[in-house]
């Protein structure tokens, strides 16, 4: 590859991926070659990820870049996205990031505008990608990125350095299949799906979620998908009574930790499972529990909280939600997909209240999860204390070794990041050594 | 107004390179806050290497836009070619990036900090792209005073091409400085077609913390009374020297001041094998704390110990207090500037890194403990008048680009914004 990208025509990179909009017939010609000016050590992995609302592809993007770069000493990564990596999360060495401006979209009033945003946004999603000219891209949840803002990206890519890998990251449940299918006929994804990418990581077990077949995904396509399992960032070190006495927990009594991620909509479900909590005090008077409000939960509802907080429950803005669940008998938790395999790994009955608003992923997975005998599941029409208390009964009841051996069961692993890694060594390896299995960089088997 | 947006919406654009420390990230969040409290309908995009990683630091109506940093694997050995390669591959990366995010935006207002013409000129395409393509955009060049050594920045401007973009880019040059302290159209050798676009906006500084020394003491265990000298070194990389010679010199002039009591902040990144060592030596009297809010410290100090940065020493300077200057000294001098031409105002002593010890230090403390504070004070105002340079760019770029300020904040006062206690 040693044209410039300034030579390059049109016509070479395929189909304009910007209609007349002005790119890439004027772009500049004082342009060095992007590949002959990078060390031909080092191998570059360009990330894309974004949360909408929450932080959960983040966070799972950065555990898979962790192992990546474990496992691949010459290897950079750079994480693209539109969401702020805040401190609540740290990057790994040999990572960074690219933010997207966020606001670009969400200020325009008007269609044109948002029209015309979004194809800058493109251009400017375009541009990282050919310039850091990466050997391997892994786009998550989004094949042709939000709202297709990564298709012209991709496509151009892979125009001009047919040597890059594509893999596509899929969190096993997305939302109601019909509503899926829809919208990446629309978004042209079955064709990115096709021609674009080489391989499809799932993020999760074949036997309790088949993608294939939900998404209706043709044959061509469902020899790419590649099953990788559950990931889970690397847990943290658990030990119950430390937990218990650094929250001021009685060291008697089982512990229910209710955690409801960034906050901004679990006000119901926390206040739901305080009244469970009365509901349930005299068939267990010793009964504990840890409440985290997340930050972004508004002020006066922590507040409306935090005001029933007693000895035996404490109520906390921000705390190591995995850390939390590690310690606790019993779970409370919202549908996503980080706080559910968590609770999962950690091996302890679980009652979900998805949130159902937008779309019915976290209703599926509740589902799910309830037929095989790993939750108890609440809808948030039919939340109130009674039906939590119920539902928290079942959860205490259950025998955590019988529990935690039911969950192995159904998910023997949740190596998805080290799967993952091993996974993409046929595109990242060649040639070039791995330092060791990533499965020995792997905490996961302690903390287990 | 540019076409992009018919709606009345006025974008601004800032420009904030840092490679390290997170000064001028700072300072640009403390100017976007005043241009965004002055124009409810302005929106602000900060372009910068920097993470920003506090979101309670972001104003409303203002996000950021990252650019990426290059990195190289521990294991791989460059040559200088292949380095000088890889630099300018990555600079490319980002020259790229900067001008799609500026066309794109389309914004009404530039604000170029520091680098005229971005780091190793990374932003000329973009800014000439839009001024080509959006000819009625205004172009602000930030400059804060002090740089580094004038001769080389006036060869490296010269090479760069930095004075013809100042001439034909640029609308105006807002100095965050005092024209009495330094003399950038002299230092920098801007010729005088130019230096009627110099305006001298005064020192930037954030919003000065609501400062409580009564509970700040209490906060840290110490009694009411007694001196209280305050230390602090910015991210902490660099600082562990200067805090090792601080907490000598207060333990070698307790004799003289039994009640006096230090605060030493290590910063989040100095190394944790130094931090330990640093709070091995904590008493009573001298604490050892990793992150505080330094302004609100300074502000309930008596006497400062800082590195020569910028923000450091304005902040020191805004409370009015002595302040001792031990200045990073690498390869560039702008630090030793700041504190050779601020001691000769007698606002501070200085000592080179070189010749720091905790001798020197006490000597320097003795003199910060022994000044009259209010005579002090007095003196700070005397020679820098104002610290408004927030508030004052806010309103030189109202009479620049006929913007009228529409906010109910007169003369730029910041509206209560949520600053990191």
């Amino acid at each position: 590859m040693s044209e410039t990208l300034g030579g390059t025509s049109t016509e070479s990179l395929g189909p304009n991926p910007f209609g007349t909009n002005g790119w890439p017939s004027d772009a500049r010609s004082s342009v060095g070659s992007p590949n002959s000016s990078k060390s031909p050590d080092v191998r570059t992995v360009l990330l894309y990820a974004q949360d909408s609302k929450g932080m959960g592809h983040v966070a799972r993007t950065l555990t898979i870049a962790r192992h990546l770069l474990a496992a691949y000493p010459n290897t950079v990564a750079y994480i693209a996205t539109e969401s702020p990596i805040t401190s609540e999360f740290s990057l790994p060495k040999r990572c960074d990031y690219v933010k997207l401006p966020t606001h670009w979209l969400s200020w325009a009033d008007h269609e044109d505008d948002t029209q015309h945003l979004h194809d800058d946004r493109a251009k400017l999603l375009c541009e990282i990608a050919l310039r850091l000219a990466p050997d391997l891209v892994v786009v998550d949840h989004e094949p042709v990125g939000h709202k297709g803002e990564f298709r012209a990206g991709l496509f151009a890519l892979k125009a001009q350095r047919p040597s890059t890998k594509f893999v596509f990251g899929l969190r096993d449940i997305m939302d109601d299949v019909g509503r899926i299918r829809a919208q990446w006929q629309e978004l042209g994804v079955f064709e990115a799906l096709e021609t674009v990418y080489d391989g499809i990581a799932v993020f999760g077990e074949r036997s309790v979620y088949d993608i294939a077949d939900a998404c209706g995904l043709p044959p061509s396509i469902r020899s790419k998908l590649h099953y990788c399992g559950y990931i889970v960032r690397e847990p943290p070190r658990v030990a119950g009574a430390e937990v218990r006495q650094e929250y001021g927990i009685s060291e008697d009594g089982p512990l229910v930790v209710a955690t409801v991620g960034g906050g901004s909509d679990g006000y119901p479900v926390l206040s739901a499972t305080l009244d469970a909590l009365d509901r349930l005090q005299a068939a267990h008077p010793s009964l504990n529990a840890i409440l985290v409000t997340g930050p972004l939960m508004a002020a006066d509802q922590q507040a409306a909280l935090r005001v029933r907080a007693t000895p035996r429950r404490r109520i906390v803005s921000r705390a190591d939600n995995f850390r939390l669940v590690g310690a606790a008998d019993a779970a409370v938790s919202m549908g996503g997909y980080n706080s559910v395999c968590e609770a999962l790994f950690s091996g302890k009955p679980l009652v979900i209240v998805p949130r159902v608003r937008r779309k019915v992923e976290q209703q599926i997975r509740a589902e799910i999860m309830t037929a095989n005998g790993l939750a108890r599941w609440v809808h948030p029409k039919d939340l109130d204390g009674t039906n939590l208390a119920e539902a928290l009964e079942w959860a205490l009841q259950r025998n955590q070794d019988v529990h935690a051996r039911r969950v192995r069961e159904v998910i023997p692993s949740f190596d998805g990041a080290s799967h993952l890694t091993a996974y993409l060594a046929r595109w990242l390896e060649n040639g070039h050594d791995r330092l060791s299995s990533p499965k020995e960089l792997m905490p996961v088997e302690q903390a287990a | 107004m540019n076409e992009s947006r018919g709606d009345g919406t006025l974008t601004i654009l800032l420009y904030a390179q840092d490679s390290k420390g997170m000064g001028h990230v700072t300072r640009n969040l403390t100017i976007a806050r005043h241009l965004l409290a002055a124009y409810p309908n302005a929106v602000a995009f900060i372009a910068t290497e920097s993470p920003i990683v506090d979101d309670h630091l972001l104003p409303e109506r203002c996000d950021y836009i990252k650019l990426p940093r290059r990195l190289i694997p521990s294991g791989v050995r460059e040559t200088h070619e292949e380095a000088v390669a890889g630099k300018d591959h990555f600079r490319d990366v980002r020259s790229n990036m900067l001008r799609e995010a500026a066309l794109g935006l389309a914004p009404d207002l530039v604000l170029v900090d520091h680098e005229p013409l971005g780091y190793r000129g990374e932003f000329r395409d973009g800014l000439l792209a839009l001024k080509e393509r959006y000819p009625e955009t205004k172009f602000v060049f930030g400059l804060r005073d002090i740089m580094d050594d004038a001769g080389k920045i006036r060869s490296k401007w010269r090479e760069k091409g930095v004075y013809d973009a100042l001439k034909n880019l640029y609308d105006g040059i807002a100095v965050y400085g005092s024209r009495s302290l330094y003399d950038v159209g002299n230092a920098y050798g801007i010729p005088s077609p130019i230096q009627s676009k110099l305006h001298y906006c005064g020192f930037v500084v954030r919003e000065p913390p609501q400062a409580d020394p009564a509970a700040v003491r209490f906060h840290y265990g110490f009694p009411q009374m007694g001196p209280l000298v305050v230390a602090t070194v910015g991210s902490g990389v660099d600082g562990y020297p200067v805090l090792e010679a601080t907490e000598g010199a207060v333990n070698r002039i307790r004799a003289k001041y039994p009640d006096l009591r230090a605060v030493l902040v290590t910063g989040p990144f100095m190394p944790a094998d130094k931090q330990a060592l640093l709070q091995e030596r904590a008493t009573a009297a001298i604490r050892i704390v990793q992150r505080a809010d330094n302004f609100q410290l300074m502000a309930c100090a008596d006497a400062i110990v800082s590195m020569g940065g910028y923000n450091s020493v304005y902040e020191a300077l805004v409370v009015g207090r002595p302040l001792v200057i031990v200045p990073r000294c690498t390869h560039k001098v702008e630090q030793r500037i700041r504190a050779e031409t601020l001691a000769a105002h007698d606002l501070a002593r200085w000592i080179h890194p070189e010749s720091l010890s905790s001798r020197r230090l006490a000597e320097d403390l003795e003199w910060a403990l022994s000044r009259d504070r209010e005579a002090h004070a007095r003196l700070v105002r005397e020679v820098i008048p104002s610290f408004d340079g927030a508030a004052n760019l806010t309103a030189y770029v109202g009479e620049r680009l006929g913007w009228a300020p529409m906010g109910g904040h007169h003369g730029g006062e910041p509206s209560p914004m949520v600053e990191p206690t």
